[in-house]
């Protein structure tokens, strides 16, 4: 609520809000059909006044609310509320910033990347996180993605060895380097973990990709 | 939470698993995660050629998954989801800002000014004065999917009327009217009237999130009656652009076997404002219908439409462009309303008028003759 006052988003007409208020109800509908056509609806909105009143609803939902909305809105593009998931992107709620995450991968918000590799390396939210730099094609960051291949939860590793897949290198010494890293995790304890990284080597040019891919198969 | 959305790019390691030895799609397949073969070089050729620096490998991996993905968030493509369908496909083969909407030289020909983008990143053709002719209304303002246009809201009224082939696309039936249109624009509200007395059929609609050029563009591509098979297009001498239309269906019974269209090239108003006539016939060279569409573009962004069908005779007053225009530019009232536009719009040349709010005027100005009034 702060956040949404201190960006003067304080005065909506009663129009607005009644309509901000009708959205938010489709978005927690028990059909996702009708979740996803909100999240368009609202996708689609270009009259700052409703943006301001959902956002305001937004800042005033309980954690469980604001991440079902988050996912649905990153779904649907709603890229009008990318800077406000990176505003309450806080270490506080655990649940609304996992999904904030994820919406801020989903809209391919640049500008987020070095909040979501600081909790990456802080290792809060970190498979969200590792999740949603593969969506931003920012090869910046690799080196948090790499050294997330050490992680101790196979969730982290496995979506950082997946995300290493969406990136390209940024340079060939690094390439080269991820390879390799990559090469070792063939022995992960985790299947997972094997296949995401034997993927992430075929997408990267490794000449041993595709049968390190059909070896982690079976 | 991860798997909660949609085939969860997580789990999409199992799904790329079985891709590894994936049969090579049908050609004009959907492409997704796990599809190889030539189509998926040629898809992987476009996106490098936008921008993207993918191996071309043939396989689609997660990396062109998620450049497919960056692709739809950024040409407005709804679901985002990284899977290549033919919408992407028409993106991919649409550059963004060559201006190719129109197929026929003369819409080509003439390329409008542009400002400034205000609601939406596409440019619109400043208010000029008046002019007619082969004045593309989009040129520059690329094409439908360039317009981040999110996909929602649907009138059935307008989805009835309006069915029929995309246009520019000879021999093809294409998509729906509505599927083209309404989906893609928000059409935050609008009311729409038909009726047999008068043949005259009436539509308006708010479109929040289009500008009027690309509104404009979109509707001449169109055909204006229903759905069918769009043999002979021809663009004409004189700018218009005629085909024949082999309808698959008809509103209201009609059993026509062909419609001879003749589209005119869109009219810019002084106010910025556009003009669409279409002349429907049963044969060649006649007016039995006419549709006018007027595109206005509203000042915080979007567009309202109205639409107008009637049968006619072609040298009627009632239906000439300048005279359809001056009745809706609505300067005392400039707003979409019942009492407003309907009123206006279905005052016939007899000085009648029809539906509820005309009706409701009528009964007022008669009530009113018939009061003595007060006397002094």
């Amino acid at each position: 609520m702060e956040i949404a006052q201190s960006r003067g988003m304080t005065a909506q007409p009663p129009a607005a809000r009644k309509a901000g208020a009708a959205l938010w109800k489709l978005l927690e509908d028990r059909l996702p059909s009708v979740r996803l056509a909100a999240g368009f609806a609202l996708a689609s909105v270009r009259d700052p006044a409703l943006v301001q009143a959902f956002i305001l609803d937004l800042a005033g939902a309980s954690s469980a609310r604001a991440a079902r909305a988050a996912l649905t809105l990153g779904e649907a593009g709603f890229q009008n509320a990318a800077p406000y998931f990176l505003a309450t992107f806080t270490r506080k709620d655990r649940k609304a910033s996992a999904a904030f995450a994820r919406a801020l991968g989903m809209l391919a918000e640049k500008s987020a990347a070095p909040v979501l590799i600081e909790a990456l390396d802080d290792d809060f939210v970190p498979t969200e996180a590792a999740i949603a730099l593969g969506q931003l094609n920012e090869p910046q960051a690799v080196p948090a993605l790499v050294r997330a291949l050490s992680h101790r939860d196979e969730s982290v590793r496995a979506a950082a060895a997946y995300s290493l897949a969406c990136l390209p290198a940024p340079s060939e010494e690094q390439e080269r380097a991820l390879r390799q890293r990559l090469t070792e995790l063939s022995s992960d304890r985790s299947r997972r973990v094997r296949i995401c990284a034997a993927v992430a080597r075929y997408e990267h040019g490794d000449p041993e990709g595709l049968a390190a891919v059909h070896a982690a198969l079976h | 939470m991860i798997s909660r959305i949609g085939g969860s790019r997580f789990d999409s390691g199992a799904q790329w698993d079985a891709s590894a030895v994936a049969v090579p799609p049908a050609s004009g397949a959907v492409l997704r995660l796990g599809s190889s073969g030539p189509e998926v070089v040629e898809l992987q050729k476009k996106l490098n050629g936008l921008g993207e620096n993918l191996p071309i490998n043939g396989t689609f991996g997660p990396r062109t998954q998620e450049a497919v993905r960056r692709l739809q968030l950024a040409r407005g493509i709804r679901p985002a989801n990284g899977i290549a369908g033919p919408e992407t496909a028409a993106a991919l083969s649409r550059p963004r800002a060559d201006g190719t909407m129109f197929q026929a030289s003369s819409f080509e020909a003439a390329r409008p000014r542009t400002r400034a983008p205000v609601a939406l990143s596409v440019p619109e053709p400043p208010a000029t004065p008046a002019r007619t002719g082969g004045a593309a209304p989009n040129a520059s303002a690329g094409n439908l999917d360039d317009l981040q246009l999110r996909v929602f809201g649907r009138d059935t009224r307008w989805k009835s009327f309006h069915q029929g082939p995309h246009f520019g696309d000879p021999g093809a039936t294409g998509a729906p009217f509505h599927e083209r249109v309404s989906q893609r624009y928000f059409v935050a509200g609008g009311n729409s009237l038909f009726t047999t007395r008068s043949s005259i059929y009436t539509e308006t609609h708010v479109v929040a999130n289009a500008t009027a050029a690309n509104l404009v563009s979109e509707l001449s591509k169109q055909t204006f009656w229903s759905g069918g098979r769009v043999e002979d297009w021809r663009e004409q001498p004189d700018g218009t652009r005629t085909y024949v239309l082999k309808p698959a269906g008809q509103p209201g019974g009609l059993a026509l076997v062909e419609v001879h269209e003749r589209m005119y090239p869109p009219l810019q108003l002084a106010d910025g404002s556009w003009v669409l006539r279409v002349d429907m016939s049963p044969r060649e060279g006649s007016a039995a219908g006419r549709a006018y569409f007027l595109v206005k573009p509203r000042p915080g962004g979007g567009c309202d439409v109205y639409g107008r069908f009637a049968d006619v005779d072609e040298n009627s007053a009632l239906f000439s462009p300048e005279d359809f225009a001056r009745n809706h530019l609505l300067g005392e009232r400039g707003r979409l309303s019942e009492g407003g536009l309907t009123n206006r719009l279905l005052r016939l040349p007899d000085g009648t008028g029809i539906g509820p709010a005309v009706q409701r005027a009528e009964a007022a100005t008669a009530r009113q003759r018939r009061s003595p009034g007060p006397s002094f």
